[in-house]
């Protein structure tokens, strides 16, 4: 408890100075008004009751906030895979209305009226619902928010914290989120309570690096380099925004990583799981690295750290207890 | 570089064609009837599974005035199905009409609606809108930017082919190839340069083209441009045969050539502009479907642009109903089906007509 309360007297001063993207506000009784990632007004005159969640990511943070019963249909359940008991169990019991996003015409055929995703923009995916594809079938839709490139290096988990506290508002179930909240930030305190001073220097990978080709790192605003900060290193490359930048072989050597961090289950990746990170281990385009001559090759499933999610919490401890064991 | 698309007097396989069963009204009806079935049929097809029966009723229900009823099948046949089917066969008719009409200006058989640079000046304006999240017009801001950014183009393009008051042909292609590589390369630049993951995947399908922005509320506007230009282009059938046949001969007939060319390029900008603003850059269609025309009821305009139409609403319809369909419930780029569909169809065509073969080039 007391835990808790240092807990929050640490981050609610951060939240109120959060305004870019501001918590929810009650606006008549009864109705629930929340920001979209724009800043426009998202209302609800009720709590949600058929809700499809466009990934598993969404689902994710339902679960925990315990209205999973309102999801009637998620897509792309790969992330179900990483999360464990008792909410393993609970996900898989949602119907799956495909293995990637679904389509626009199979999100309507469950007559939702709040769909939900963790990607930062509806209308990514070939023919997946765009915001008009809401408003032609009724349904109202968030997406978690990450940060523009411009508001610098993402170094915190607020990304996280705010699409639980925006669920939470919508849901009717505030205390249940600030709880979660208060749970997942008590975890990444505790990992900074172990931060020591040395902060090692950490290359994003999320595929074995080929000659001649640029290697694909994970930019200043993911939540990728939110957790290299959080969990004491520094990411090699802060200077680049992307979620899948391509870097150049030669600057990652010029750079000389201490860390190599394998983000593995990328869908373009050409290997997977434990095979990717052994391909990496004795790739010779990193032989030259600090990383790579001492073989310091670490690895976590990016169901736990591309998108905001509560299981961003699992990657931070991996990473963490990865980076500063031996 | 020379070669015409092919002079107003009947080539001997479309000669052959039009002494054989069917007469041109009776091809017209009949591809008008198969376009009607094809766009029910179409609408009775997606990843939902929907009996036919009850779209039928769905369509019944709604054509006769009734009102949405709320249900599931009535959302996803009405609201996203039909119009998406109908875009499909609007846009595709206005694609094919612009190729028929740009190979015409250009007397060139491989010009097609994106020669003179629209296409890629589309997707400056769309890439722009993507990549800044600019949203000015709402949900209008997209296809405003692709239009404006198609018109831009094709002015440069324009004024840069000008030579002494005319437009000559080589310049016009030349001229627009060059601009359509400059703006290709603008467009990957800002890919290239852009954060945000989704962004990439909207610009990529953008420009690989696709219908799934179709919506009730937008369809009129695509729908009259097409009819309209459409309607335009037919009254000026005769003028565009004298183009074809050259300069001099146009000119014996009494023809400013420069002038037609400048009128019917501006109709071509407005038909592509408009249909690139809402589909993204569907290729293959405008260059392809006119040849199909041609080999079915010979190069006289007046003859083929209305047979080009009708069949390049069929054609894009159904590479529609493939392109939602066969990674169902994913969804495929419909620019990857035109050319899947399209190349196989149109060769097997071609030998079967004998066509190309040098005697009726």
């Amino acid at each position: 408890m007391k835990r808790t309360v240092l807990v929050l007297a640490v981050v609610l001063p951060l939240t109120a100075c959060g305004t870019a993207n501001p918590s929810p506000t009650s606006v008549a009784s009864g109705q629930i008004t929340v920001k979209d990632c724009a800043g426009k007004d998202v209302t609800f005159d009720k709590v949600p009751e058929r809700v499809v969640t466009l990934d598993g990511y969404a689902a994710q943070t339902l679960v925990r906030l315990g209205v999973a019963d309102r999801v009637v249909g998620t897509g792309f359940p790969a992330p179900f895979g990483a999360d464990s008991a008792p909410h393993a169990e609970r996900l898989a019991r949602i119907p799956v209305l495909a293995e990637r996003v679904p389509v626009n015409e199979v999100v309507a055929a469950q007559q939702p009226d709040l769909v939900l995703t963790s990607f930062e923009s509806f209308g990514g995916p070939p023919g997946s619902p765009k915001e008009a594809d809401l408003v032609t079938m009724g349904a109202k839709g968030l997406t978690s928010c990450l940060k523009g490139s411009s508001e610098g290096p993402l170094t915190d988990l607020s990304p996280t914290y705010e699409y639980v506290r925006k669920l939470g508002a919508v849901f009717g179930v505030r205390d249940r989120a600030e709880q979660l909240v208060a749970e997942l930030e008590g975890r990444a305190q505790a990992v900074a309570a172990k931060v020591t001073g040395d902060r090692p220097k950490v290359l994003v990978l999320q595929d074995n690096p080929v000659a001649g080709q640029p290697l694909r790192t994970s930019g200043a605003g993911t939540i990728a380099h939110a957790l290299i900060s959080m969990a004491g290193g520094q990411s090699v490359f802060s200077d680049v925004s992307s979620m899948h930048a391509e870097i150049s072989p030669e600057e990652v050597v010029r750079r000389d990583p201490e860390v190599v961090w394998v983000i593995t289950d990328y869908t373009f990746a050409k290997l997977k799981g434990q095979e990717l990170v052994a391909a990496v281990r004795t790739n010779p385009l990193l032989a030259g690295t600090t990383a790579g001559r001492q073989s310091k090759v670490v690895s976590t499933s990016q169901y736990l750290v591309s998108f905001p999610s509560p299981l961003n919490l699992d990657g931070l401890e991996q990473l963490a207890n990865a980076l500063h064991a031996g | 570089m020379t070669t015409t698309v092919g002079k107003p007097s009947p080539a001997p396989a479309a000669r052959a064609w039009r002494t054989g069963a069917l007469s041109h009204p009776v091809l017209l009806v009949l591809l008008g009837a198969a376009l009607v079935v094809s766009a029910l049929m179409a609408t009775g097809v997606g990843p939902v599974g929907v009996p036919a029966g009850e779209v039928a009723g769905i369509l019944v229900h709604h054509l006769r005035g009734g009102g949405d009823t709320g249900a599931a099948a009535d959302l996803i046949v009405w609201r996203i199905r039909f119009p998406r089917v109908l875009l499909g066969a609007v846009v595709g008719a206005g694609l094919a009409l612009a190729g028929a009409v740009v190979q015409g200006v250009v007397r060139n058989p491989v010009a097609d609606p994106y020669l003179l640079g629209l296409s890629h000046g589309a997707s400056v304006g769309a890439v722009l809108v993507l990549t800044t999240g600019a949203s000015v017009l709402g949900a209008l801001t997209l296809p405003f930017a692709a239009f404006a950014g198609a018109t831009a183009a094709i002015a440069v393009v324009l004024v840069m082919a000008r030579h002494r008051g005319r437009l000559l042909p080589m310049r016009l292609i030349l001229v627009g190839v060059a601009f359509g590589h400059l703006f290709a390369g603008v467009t990957s630049f800002m890919l290239a340069r852009t954060d945000s993951s989704a962004a990439q995947q909207q610009i990529i399908f953008w420009m690989l083209g696709g219908l799934s922005g179709a919506r009730w509320a937008t369809l009129p506007v695509t729908a009259s441009v097409v009819v309209g230009v459409g309607a335009l282009l037919l009254v000026r059938a005769r003028r565009l045969n004298a183009l074809v046949l050259g300069e001099e001969a146009g000119a014996a007939l009494g023809l400013n050539a420069s002038r037609l060319r400048w009128y019917l390029l501006v109709l071509t900008t407005l038909l592509t502009g408009t249909v690139v603003a809402v589909s993204g850059g569907i290729g293959f269609v405008g260059l392809i479907v006119p040849h199909l025309a041609r080999m079915l009821v010979g190069a006289d305009h007046r003859r083929m642009l209305p047979v080009t139409a009708l069949l390049g609403a069929l054609f894009l319809l159904w590479a529609d109903v493939a392109a939602r369909m066969l990674i169902a419930p994913a969804e495929l780029p419909i620019g990857i089906l035109t050319a899947f569909l399209g190349v196989p169809f149109f060769l097997l065509v071609m030998r079967a007509r004998g066509l190309a073969t040098g005697e009726n080039a």
